[in-house]
C-alpha cells in the first residue's frame, strides 16, 4: 500500500490523468443508465409468484397499465354526467389512449343495465318507472318551471284521487323541496331524479378506465395521457364539475406521481446535505480546500461507480438507484481516514512524500481490509432473489473498491501537486471517557444490544408499494377512495383458466371462501335469469315507451296541470291536504319561493330542476333496446379484461376484508392459494415479496457476516480480533431492527438499503477502531481514528438525514432509519470496541 | 269441371291482385282493435245496463272480461314466480277473472259517460296497443290502451291495460308482491276474495 501511495505521490500528474481517463469513460457510459420504477420487478422473475404475475401481465396487460379516473358525485346523475363527458372527451384521442371505457356511460351497459339488477330490484324499478311514466311524459312535454309544477300537481292530484299510498310521492316532494331550499340559500342544487323516483340515491362513485399509450422514452411514460385527462377535467362544464370530486389513479399515474414526489424536494435536500457535509469536512480536515479535496474524491467515486453501474447492470431499480446514498456514506470514509492519518504522520515531518508513504503503510491495510470486507458483504446480497438488493450489492461492492482506489490515488497525488492541501491541523484526540464510565457503558451498550436482538426478529418487510407513496399525492388519495369501497377495491387476485368450464368451476369454488368477497369470470358478466327478466322488461316496455315518447295524459281527470299554468301557490295549496312531512316541506318551500320569485330566478330554478332530465330520458330510451346479453356481445374493453386474445380466461377474486391491513392480505392470499395455487396478482406479489425479501435479507446478512469473518480471519489470523470487529456490527443491526419494530417503521423497498450501508459502515468503523486500538501504544482515543470515524458517520447522517423530512414516506423512512442505523453503529463501536480489544489482548 | 276450376282460380287470382291481404302487423292490429272494441262495448253495456242489479251487471262485465283476457299471462306475471302451493294457485286461478273484472269496472267504469271510443292501434314489439278514450261525465276522457297479444289458435287476447302509461299488470304485480311479503299467500287470497265480486 505504501508503494502505491508513494508512486501516486511521485507521479501525481500521471495519477490524475489516469483518474481523468477513467472519469471520461464513466461519464460516457452513464447516459445509458436507465431507471425502472416498477417495484414488482425488484424480485427475481423466477420466483413462483413473480412468474405467475408475469404470465398474467402478458395475457392481460391492460390490468396493470390502466389509468382509472374516479368520479365521486353528490348524486348518481352528477357522477354519470361527468363520467360521460370525460369519456366523450378522451375516447377520440386514439393517439394517447388504446381504449377508454366508462361502464356507467357505455351505451351497451346502460341499455342492458336493468338485466344486472336482481329480480327483486328489477321488479321494484319497473313498478316505479311504470307509475312515473306519465309524470315523465308531462315533464318531457314541458321542461319549464311551470311544466314541473304542473306535473307535480297532476301526480299529487292523481295520487289523492286514486287513494294511493301517501308515501308514494314523498321522495318526489322531498327532492323538489330540497332544490327550492337550496335556491332559498342562493345555491344551485340540481334535481336528483334517482332519489325522486326511487327514494334512494345519495352519493355515487363512477369509474372510467383509460388504457394509455405509454411513452417509455420519457421519464414519466404516462405524462401525455395524464395531461389529456387533466385537460378534459378542466374542460368540463363548471356547473357539473363543481359537484364532483375527480381523481386519477392506476399504476401509470401512481408511478408518475411517485417519481415527482420522490424528487420534488431533492434539489433543496441535496443542497442542504452538501452544505452540512462541507461544514463537517471543514471541521474534520481543517480547511475548506481540504474539505473540497475530500468532496472531489467523493464526486469522482460517484461518477466512476455510476459508470460501473451502467456497464454492469444497465438499468437501475428503486433500490439500486440508492447506490448514491451508499457511496456517499461509505466513499467519504476512505478520504477522511487517509487525510486524518496523513496529518498524524505529517506533523513535525516536513517531508511530504515520506509522510504519504508512511500513511499508505499505516492506514492502507485497514482501508484495504475494510474495502474488501465491505465488498464481500455487498456481494452476499448479489446472490439473492431480491434483484433490487442484488444490483445494489454488486454496484456497492464495485463502489467501495473504487472509493478505496480513488482515496489511495487521487488524494496523495493532490496533496503532492498542491502543497497547501497538505497543511492540516495537528491531530486532536477525542476526549477519552474515564474508566469509571467506559466499563459500565460497555455493559450498558452490550445489554441494550442484546435486548434489541431479542426484539429484532419481529421486524417485518412491508412490500406494499402503496405504503411507500406520499398519501397526500392525488393518485394515492384516489386509490384510497377505491380501496374504501369493497366493490371497487383494486387489490384483487386473478386466476387464469384454459377454458370457460374451468373458469366457471374455479369461480364457484372460490366464491365459497370466507376470505373472498366475490369471484367473477366472463360468464358472470352475463346476467342470470335473463328470460324471466326480459319478460318483465317487456311487460313494462309500453310504460317506458310512454315515458320516453308518449303524450302526457290527464289520468285523474281533475284538470290538474291543464287549467292554466300551475303556480307555486297553487301547488302549495294542493299539498296542504297531503299527509307526510315531505309534502308539508314542499308546500312551505313553494310558499317561500312564491314570495321571492322573479323571471331570472324562475329560469335558474328550471335549469336546476331539469339539468339532468335529458340524461334520464336518454337512459330510458337506451333501455328500450334491452335484449339478451351474451359474452360475445359485451363491450370489448370489458370482455378483454376476462378473456385474453389467446383464449385464456381470467377469474377475478375480490377480498372480503380491507387489504390495507397486512394480516388481512396474508389471510386472503393464503386462503385463495390453498384452493387455487395458481392465483396471481398484486396481493400475491406483496405477500410473496414479504417472504422472499425477508428470506433474502437473512440469507444475505448471514453470508455477509460469514464472508467478512472469514476474510478478516484470513488477514488478521486472530478470531478475537475478528470478534471485536463483528460483534458491535451485529448488535448495531439488532438495534436498527428493534427500532424498526418499536417505531412502527417496517423495512421497505426504500429503506432496506440501510442494512448494506450499516454492514459497510459498521465493518469499516470496526476495522479502523479495532486495528488502531490493537496497534496503539496508548489509548485508541489518543489517535486520529475516533475523530475520523465520528466525522465519517456524521457526514453520512448529514448527507441523508435530511431525507427524513421528505414528503415521500419511503424516502423519509430511509432517512430516519439511516440515522438510527448509523447512530447505533457508532454507539456500539465506541462503547464496545475498546473493551473488546482489551478483552482480546487479555486472551492473547 | 276443369273450366269451373280455372274460372275459380282466375277469380281468386283476380281477387288477390285487386285486394291484397293486409300485412301481418296490420291484420293483427285489426284483430286487436276488434277485440278491444268488443271488450269495451260489452263491458260498457254491462256496467250501464238498466234493470239489472249490481251482481248481474258485474256478472256481465265478468263475461266480457273473461272473453277477452289472457288470464294465464296475468297469472304468470302476478304470482307465477311466487311460492303458492297447488291449492292456493288453483283458488287464485279461479278468483282471477272476478278480480280483474272488478278492477276493470272500478278503474275504467267510474263516471263513465258514454261508450269508449277506440282511436287506433300500433304495434309495439310483438303486441298491439289499442288506444281508446273513455268519456267521463265529470272529467276529461280517460286515455286507455289495451295491450293485445296474438295467441294464434286462441286468437288475440288482452294481456295488460295501460292508463297514461301505467301498466295494470306491473302495478298489481307490485301490489301482490307487497301483500305476499307481508301476509303470505293466504293474505293475498283473502285480499283477492274481497275484491273479486
Amino acid at each position: 500500500m505504501g508503494g502505491w501511495v508513494s508512486a501516486a505521490a511521485r507521479f501525481p500528474r500521471r495519477a490524475i490523468t489516469l483518474v481523468a481517463v477513467l472519469l471520461s469513460i464513466a461519464a460516457a457510459a452513464i447516459p445509458g443508465l436507465s431507471v425502472d420504477t416498477d417495484s414488482s420487478r425488484m424480485l427475481s422473475p423466477e420466483l413462483p409468484f413473480q412468474a405467475r404475475a408475469n404470465v398474467l401481465n402478458a395475457e392481460f396487460p391492460a390490468l396493470r397499465d390502466t389509468l382509472i379516473v374516479v368520479v365521486r358525485g353528490e348524486s348518481a346523475e352528477t357522477a354519470d354526467a361527468v363520467t360521460g363527458a370525460l369519456a366523450d372527451a378522451l375516447a377520440p384521442q386514439s393517439g394517447l389512449f388504446h381504449r377508454v371505457f366508462a361502464p356507467a356511460a357505455d351505451p351497451y351497459m346502460v341499455a342492458h343495465g336493468l338485466l344486472y339488477l336482481s329480480p327483486e330490484e328489477l321488479d321494484l324499478t319497473l313498478a316505479r318507472l311504470s307509475k312515473a311514466a306519465d309524470l315523465l311524459a308531462m315533464l318531457r312535454s314541458d321542461p319549464s318551471l311551470e311544466g314541473f309544477l304542473g306535473a307535480v300537481d297532476a301526480a299529487t292530484a292523481l295520487a289523492g284521487a286514486a287513494g294511493a299510498d301517501a308515501g308514494a310521492l314523498a321522495p318526489l316532494h322531498a327532492e323538489a323541496a330540497a332544490v327550492l331550499a337550496a335556491d332559498g340559500q342562493g345555491l344551485r342544487r340540481p334535481f336528483r331524479w334517482v332519489s325522486a323516483l326511487s327514494g334512494g340515491g345519495g352519493p355515487a362513485t363512477r369509474i372510467l378506465m383509460a388504457v394509455p399509450r405509454l411513452d417509455f422514452t420519457r421519464l414519466s411514460p404516462a405524462a401525455e395521457p395524464l395531461r389529456a385527462i387533466r385537460q378534459a377535467v378542466a374542460g368540463l362544464d363548471p356547473a357539473i364539475a363543481e359537484a364532483v370530486e375527480i381523481g386519477v389513479t392506476g399504476e401509470p399515474a401512481l408511478r408518475a406521481e411517485e417519481m415527482q414526489s420522490a424528487t420534488s424536494r431533492l434539489p433543496l435536500s441535496f443542497a442542504l446535505s452538501m452544505l452540512l457535509v462541507a461544514a463537517l469536512l471543514r471541521l474534520a480536515l481543517g480547511s475548506l480546500s481540504r474539505a473540497g479535496l475530500a468532496l472531489a474524491a467523493l464526486v469522482v467515486t460517484l461518477i466512476l461507480t455510476g459508470g460501473f453501474a451502467a456497464l454492469t447492470v444497465g438499468a437501475l431499480n428503486l433500490i439500486s438507484i440508492a447506490f448514491v446514498v451508499l457511496m456517499v456514506g461509505l466513499g467519504i470514509d476512505y478520504a477522511i481516514h487517509f487525510i486524518a492519518h496523513f496529518d498524524e504522520h505529517h506533523v513535525g515531518a516536513p517531508a511530504r512524500a515520506a509522510a504519504l508513504g508512511q500513511t499508505g503503510r499505516a492506514v492502507g491495510p485497514a482501508l484495504a481490509l475494510s474495502a474488501a470486507t465491505t465488498a464481500v458483504a455487498f456481494l452476499s446480497f448479489a446472490t439473492t432473489d431480491f434483484v433490487g438488493m442484488a444490483q445494489l450489492g454488486l454496484i456497492g461492492a464495485g463502489g467501495v473498491v473504487i472509493a478505496f482506489a480513488v482515496a489511495m490515488t487521487l488524494i496523495p497525488a493532490a496533496l503532492t501537486l498542491w502543497p497547501r492541501l497538505a497543511d492540516g491541523p495537528a491531530p486532536r484526540p477525542v476526549r477519552q471517557p474515564s474508566a469509571r464510565i467506559t466499563r459500565p457503558l460497555a455493559w450498558l451498550v452490550a445489554a441494550a444490544g442484546l435486548a434489541a436482538l431479542a426484539v429484532a426478529p419481529q421486524a417485518r418487510f412491508d412490500a406494499d408499494p402503496m405504503n411507500l407513496r406520499d398519501p397526500a399525492s392525488p393518485s394515492v388519495a384516489t386509490y384510497r377512495w377505491l380501496a374504501a369501497e369493497p366493490e371497487l377495491a383494486p387489490m384483487r387476485l386473478s386466476l387464469l383458466a384454459p377454458d370457460a368450464a374451468s373458469a366457471a368451476a374455479a369461480s364457484t369454488g372460490l366464491s365459497t371462501l370466507r376470505e373472498v368477497r366475490s369471484a367473477h369470470w366472463l360468464g358472470d358478466l352475463v346476467p342470470a335469469d335473463q328470460v324471466a327478466k326480459l319478460a318483465l322488461i317487456d311487460l313494462a316496455y309500453p310504460s317506458l315507451l310512454h315515458a320516453v315518447e308518449g303524450a302526457p295524459a290527464d289520468i285523474a281527470g281533475t284538470g290538474a296541470g291543464t287549467a292554466g299554468p300551475v303556480t307555486p301557490e297553487r301547488l302549495a295549496a294542493r299539498l296542504e291536504g297531503v299527509p307526510g312531512a315531505a309534502a308539508a316541506e314542499l308546500g312551505a318551500a313553494l310558499t317561500a319561493y312564491a314570495a321571492r320569485r322573479d323571471e331570472a330566478r324562475d329560469a335558474a330554478l328550471a335549469e336546476s330542476l331539469f339539468r339532468y332530465f335529458p340524461a334520464l330520458i336518454e337512459r330510458l330510451r337506451l333501455q328500450l333496446d334491452a335484449g339478451e346479453v351474451t359474452a360475445a356481445a359485451l363491450p370489448a374493453p370489458l370482455r378483454e379484461r376476462y378473456l385474453s386474445p389467446s383464449g385464456i380466461y381470467r377469474v377475478e377474486i375480490a377480498p372480503a376484508a380491507d387489504l390495507r391491513e397486512p394480516g388481512a392480505l396474508a389471510r386472503f392470499v393464503d386462503a385463495v392459494a390453498a384452493q387455487a395455487p395458481g392465483a396471481a396478482g398484486p396481493p400475491a406479489q406483496i405477500a410473496g415479496a414479504r417472504r422472499a425479501v425477508a428470506g433474502a435479507l437473512l440469507e444475505a446478512a448471514g453470508l455477509a457476516l460469514l464472508g467478512c469473518a472469514l476474510l478478516a480471519l484470513a488477514v488478521l489470523r486472530d478470531p478475537w480480533r475478528v470478534a471485536t470487529i463483528l460483534l458491535p456490527l451485529v448488535l448495531a443491526a439488532g438495534v436498527t431492527a428493534a427500532a424498526s419494530v418499536l417505531l412502527g417503521l417496517p423495512f421497505n423497498y426504500a429503506n432496506v438499503i440501510v442494512l448494506p450501508l450499516l454492514i459497510g459502515l459498521g465493518i469499516d468503523s470496526g476495522i479502523h477502531f479495532a486495528l488502531r486500538a490493537d496497534r496503539a501504544e496508548g489509548s485508541v482515543f489518543d489517535t486520529s481514528t475516533p475523530r475520523a470515524v465520528i466525522y465519517s458517520a456524521l457526514t453520512t447522517v448529514a448527507a441523508f438525514g435530511t431525507l427524513a423530512f421528505s414528503d415521500h414516506p419511503g424516502t423519509a423512512s430511509m432517512g430516519l432509519l439511516l440515522v438510527i442505523a448509523v447512530g447505533a453503529a457508532i454507539v456500539m463501536v465506541f462503547g464496545l470496541t475498546p473493551a473488546l480489544v482489551r478483552l482480546a489482548r487479555a486472551r492473547r | 269441371m276443369t273450366a269451373v276450376l280455372r274460372a275459380l282460380a282466375a277469380a281468386m287470382l283476380l281477387a288477390m291482385i285487386q285486394a291484397p291481404p293486409a300485412p301481418a302487423d296490420e291484420a293483427q292490429e285489426q284483430a286487436a282493435v276488434a277485440l278491444a272494441q268488443t271488450l269495451a262495448g260489452d263491458a260498457h253495456a254491462a256496467m250501464t245496463a238498466t234493470g239489472l242489479d249490481a251482481a248481474a251487471r258485474f256478472e256481465m262485465t265478468k263475461q266480457a272480461v273473461s272473453a277477452a283476457f289472457a288470464f294465464d299471462v296475468w297469472e304468470k306475471f302476478l304470482v307465477g314466480d311466487r311460492n303458492l302451493d297447488e291449492a292456493q294457485r288453483g283458488e287464485f286461478r279461479a278468483l282471477l277473472p272476478g278480480f280483474l273484472s272488478r278492477l276493470y269496472a272500478d278503474q275504467l267504469g267510474k263516471g263513465m259517460g258514454a261508450a269508449p271510443v277506440i282511436e287506433g292501434a300500433r304495434t309495439v314489439r310483438s303486441d298491439v296497443m289499442v288506444a281508446a278514450r273513455i268519456p267521463r261525465a265529470a272529467a276529461k276522457p280517460l286515455p286507455v290502451e289495451y295491450r293485445v297479444r296474438d295467441f294464434e289458435e286462441r286468437g288475440p287476447l288482452v294481456i295488460d291495460i295501460m292508463v297514461g302509461g301505467v301498466s295494470f299488470l306491473v302495478l298489481k304485480r307490485d301490489e301482490f308482491r307487497g301483500i305476499l311479503d307481508r301476509k303470505g299467500p293466504e293474505g293475498l287470497l283473502a285480499y283477492i276474495r274481497a275484491h273479486a265480486t
